[in-house]
């Protein structure tokens, strides 16, 4: 069966330094008492810059990004869409609730899930970055009570299962 | 000597694993050529390749062409009948291996980026044009293009101490950096319809040869960067006449090319250290920009004893420089910017060279060559000889975010620092990234923090590589990974090597012993070839220490540090004296948890037996047990007759003893840094080595003795191991708040 490529063709320059390290850390912990996965999401702030700029077709200044409705709107769906957690086949709802750019050239993501059937047994589904980056890992590490695993996903294998006895 | 007790994990499955073992079977046996110290040996040799070379660049239609004399001495022992050349341009030979090698699936290009940039490569007619090859009399010799390598089939084996000439002649198309990518090639400016041209690896360039690899033969695939042999350099550059010319080494013809103005600008830019000095202004590079003239010059530029050549070349160059001065000779400190990198470029770039140099320069050795250059390259950071291209680029409107400065210095400082690792500490980088980026990177952090108190440094502290090492051992390799295997390139051959080092500094070695032991090293292998052996004998011998567990389990293995507080137990001398006992004794018991039904007789069971008929009590029944008795005072008298002096004092003092569980989680052995919090308020850290781990890798045990009392006890509290987890480093145990947590609460 041959199957259609969509392409978009856009013609803006790529900004972002050519940097080789594609790497997205995802710190998520169970918290006990309000029943929920808190997150926090780390990436590189130009592979961010990209994307942003790359759907908006404009320069884009992240430090200010979140003071524009619609950029933070679409920050907000773009992570929801591409970071999901789902326990006992039931997809967790999405909490967003902020956003950094460090000095470090880093960004950070801030988002909770609510409603997790099980959070002992969990899995994750990040595609983040993944339209963008052919050579991006999303490293995930999950801490329960004292324990943490953790997990990579890559374009070839995008989701994954955490589980705690 | 009773020896008993033998190391039980370290012999399972009857090979030994321990994490102890010495690295015997993975480092090279030493030999005459690189000694067991990590020197040189006594019969160490390198090649050398002197180079004469004619470039024209062409403006109009973007391409590049070389006349090449190339002049190669063998001073190894081995006769050589044929020579590798490196033609690393061939990379973008359409179809080439380094293309090829690289897997791709639909998803990847189906992004109008990856799209476009695929496009542009499969067009793009890149790659060298040999148009001849000859011998020094201009006869045509046999050679044979092999991928991104060239073979020289000589008639007569060139023998030790020979020398042979050859000649090159060859042409390619320059291409597009900002479209498909590329450590060199050109930046296209649509508003003033100028190139800005960062040309390097634009020349067959002799491989090395040497008695670890013979001739290095690894085709370039795109990750492995270079090595080549130290040599020297003449090359005359002809560019468009109102181009600026920056290159590897010292311009001959100053005279030729510059204005009266810009000669006198630059003699005093040679004598002033504090604020760089415009040799081309902006006025006139703007100036420039317009006059687009189709008339050549040639630029002359000499470098001596460099292991590679490099230049840029644009209407658009503004230039300035001031001097560094050193022990030794003075260093001219230089940058070259188009009008779109102020008012950064202007305002810092010079001056991060400078520091850099001096930032260095203490660690390893004063700056050798005559010239540092930062280029203005917008989206990239590539270093060579003398000369690197950084980006850092304000918005168009000249302002610019804090994010893009601090990329712009960190940027200058670790290509400028590349001049010592692996430029002149010559490191084989097709092989081993970390030889060259780890140990820059290492370097870079020491000078930023030199640059500016707490300077936002990526990498280097301890606490910054952790998410990295405890991720997925799936998708990490050890540090000791070819440089074309490497997963997360960044953190494996930067972070995690420039890191380890740090830890070397700050809690292993000390800095004292460290910077003597690393000043060695690079002293050693000044513009010679070093390996990994070469790296961990010479930190070894030099410090005194012994650190195969520290190579093996940093560069050799994927584990990560976790260690924790198990158990704390609290022990004092029983002091004999019936008076504190049994106080303590009261003490206790009133503690401890009655049982349900104790609890329910006391109200139930109006009055037992004995209680009713004291007959019943003998001397084991007293009321008050925690009575001190006569009888138990003349014991106490007796025991303390029998105590020597010595024995008397320590008992007076009262220790407090401590025993501490330690455990093993992440693998990786490290010290134990412990610190003692008292009631008092004080407190004192010990460091227990790495080798208490030797006999057990998993669980540790001590007892501390104290005269203060211990109220709360901290592993690694100043985060210098790369500890992953921090909720069992205190006891008792204390919550951390996650960086979650306080972004939520500064949100409240
Ligand atoms: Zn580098």
């Amino acid at each position: 069966m041959k199957k259609i490529l969509t392409l978009f063709v856009l013609f803006v320059a790529f900004n972002g330094f050519s940097h080789k390290y594609y790497v997205a850390i995802a710190n998520m912990e169970y918290n006990e008492k309000d029943q929920q996965i808190d997150v926090f999401l780390k990436a590189t702030a130009h592979d961010f810059q990209h994307l942003m700029e790359m759907t908006f077709k404009e320069r884009m200044d992240l430090d200010t990004v979140s003071q524009n409705k619609k950029y933070s709107s679409f920050i907000e769906s773009y992570l929801k869409e591409n970071f999901i957690v789902t326990s006992l086949d039931q997809p967790a709802s999405f909490e967003y609730i902020g956003m950094e750019v460090t000095e470090r050239l880093n960004i950070f993501f801030y988002f909770s899930f609510k409603e997790v059937l099980n959070p002992k047994k969990i899995k994750i589904a990040s595609k983040f970055l993944f339209d963008f980056f052919k050579d991006q890992q999303n490293i995930v590490h999950y801490k329960y009570g004292e324990q943490t695993k953790s997990v990579t996903l890559v374009p070839a294998l995008s989701v994954a299962e955490i589980k705690f006895d | 000597m009773l020896l008993m007790g033998v190391s039980i994990t370290a012999i399972s499955q009857n090979t030994n694993n321990s994490k102890f073992k010495q690295l015997k079977d993975e480092l090279a046996t030493p030999n005459v050529y690189r000694n067991a110290a990590g020197a040189p040996g006594p019969e160490y040799y390198q090649q050398k390749a002197d180079y004469i070379m004619k470039i024209t660049l062409d403006d109009e239609k973007q391409t590049i062409h070389g006349e090449e004399t190339i002049t190669y001495t063998n001073n190894s022992p081995d006769p050589l009948s044929y020579l590798w050349l490196q033609l690393d341009q061939n990379i973008r030979k359409p179809n080439s291996e380094g293309q090829l090698a690289n897997t791709s699936t639909i998803e990847d290009i189906s992004n109008s980026w990856e799209m476009k940039r695929m496009l542009n490569r499969a067009e793009f007619e890149g790659g060298f044009n040999i148009e001849k090859v000859t011998d020094a009399a201009g006869n045509a010799i046999d050679y044979a293009v092999v991928g991104t390598m060239m073979r020289i089939d000589l008639k007569k084996d060139l023998l030790k101490g020979g020398k042979y000439t050859f000649k090159i002649n060859w042409w390619y198309n320059i291409n597009n950096r900002m479209e498909i990518g590329g450590r060199s090639g050109y930046e296209y400016f649509e508003e003033d319809e100028n190139y800005l041209y960062t040309i390097a690896q634009f020349f067959p360039r002799m491989c090395v040869y040497n008695d670890v690899e013979g001739w290095q033969n690894k085709q370039f695939l795109g990750s492995g960067e270079f090595t080549l042999p130290f040599g020297d350099y003449d090359v005359q550059i002809t560019v468009p006449e109102d181009h600026i010319v920056a290159g590897t080494g010292v311009l001959q013809n100053a005279t030729k090319v510059l204005t009266k103005e810009q000669q006198e600008r630059w003699k005093k830019a040679q004598n002033e250290t504090e604020t760089p000095i415009f040799i081309v202004t902006a006025e006139e590079a703007k100036e420039a920009e317009k006059t687009k003239k189709t008339a050549s010059k040639t630029w002359h530029y000499k470098a001596e004893n460099v292991r590679d050549f490099a230049f840029a070349s644009s209407r658009k160059f503004i230039w300035d420089a001031m001097k560094v001065e050193q022990e030794s000779e003075d260093v001219m400190a230089m940058s070259y910017y188009p009008k779109e990198g102020m008012p950064l470029w202007d305002r810092y770039s010079t001056r991060v060279v400078a520091q850099t140099l001096k930032s260095y320069t203490k660690f390893t050795f004063d700056y050798p060559y005559p010239v540092a250059i930062s280029v203005h390259a917008n989206s990239i950071g590539m270093e060579y000889p003398m000369i690197c291209f950084n980006g850092g680029r304000p918005n168009a409107d000249g302002t610019y975010s804090e994010r893009t400065k601090y990329g712009m210095m960190s940027v200058i400082i670790h290509e400028v620092g590349h001049n010592y690792f692996p430029m002149i500490i010559n490191s084989d980088e097709r092989q081993w990234t970390w030889m060259d980026e780890g140990l820059n990177t290492f370097l870079q952090y020491l000078c930023e923090q030199e640059w500016q108190r707490n300077y936002p440094s990526r990498r280097g502290p301890a606490h910054l590589i952790v998410d990295y090492m405890k991720g997925d051992k799936n998708f990490i390799t050890p540090i000791m990974t070819n440089s074309e295997s490497i997963r997360q390139f960044g953190n494996n051959a930067y972070g995690k090597p420039a890191t380890a080092l740090n830890i070397l500094r700050e809690t292993i070695l000390g800095r004292d012993n460290f910077d003597y032991a690393f000043k060695e090293y690079a002293n050693r292998w000044k513009f010679k070839h070093p390996t990994p052996a070469d790296f961990f004998r010479t930190m070894e011998d030099a410090s005194g220490v012994d650190l195969d567990w520290f190579w093996r389990g940093w560069f050799y293995t994927t584990d990560h540090v976790d260690i924790g507080i198990e158990n704390v137990q609290w022990f004092q001398i029983n002091t004999h004296n019936p008076e504190v006992e049994l106080a303590f004794q009261k003490e206790t018991d009133a503690m401890r948890n009655k049982n349900i039904s104790t609890i329910r007789n006391e109200e139930e069971i109006k009055q037992t037996e004995n209680e009713k008929n004291p007959f019943l009590n003998d001397k084991y029944i007293v009321a008050d047990p925690y009575q001190v008795t006569d009888e138990a005072k003349q014991e106490y008298q007796n025991f303390l007759d029998g105590l020597s002096n010595e024995q008397k004092e320590m008992l007076k003092v009262g220790y407090n003893f401590y025993q501490v569980d330690f455990e093993n989680k992440g693998g990786l052995v490290m010290p134990i840094l412990v610190e003692f919090h008292f009631t008092d308020d004080t407190k004192e850290m010990i460091k227990l080595p790495a080798e208490i781990w030797r006999y057990n890798e998993q669980k540790a045990s001590k007892v501390f003795m104290f005269e203060k009392e211990v109220k709360a006890v901290a592993l690694d509290p100043y985060l210098e191991t790369a500890d992953c987890e921090l909720y069992d480093n205190n006891w008792p145990r204390k919550t951390i708040p996650s960086r979650f947590d306080l972004f939520k609460q500064n949100q409240e």
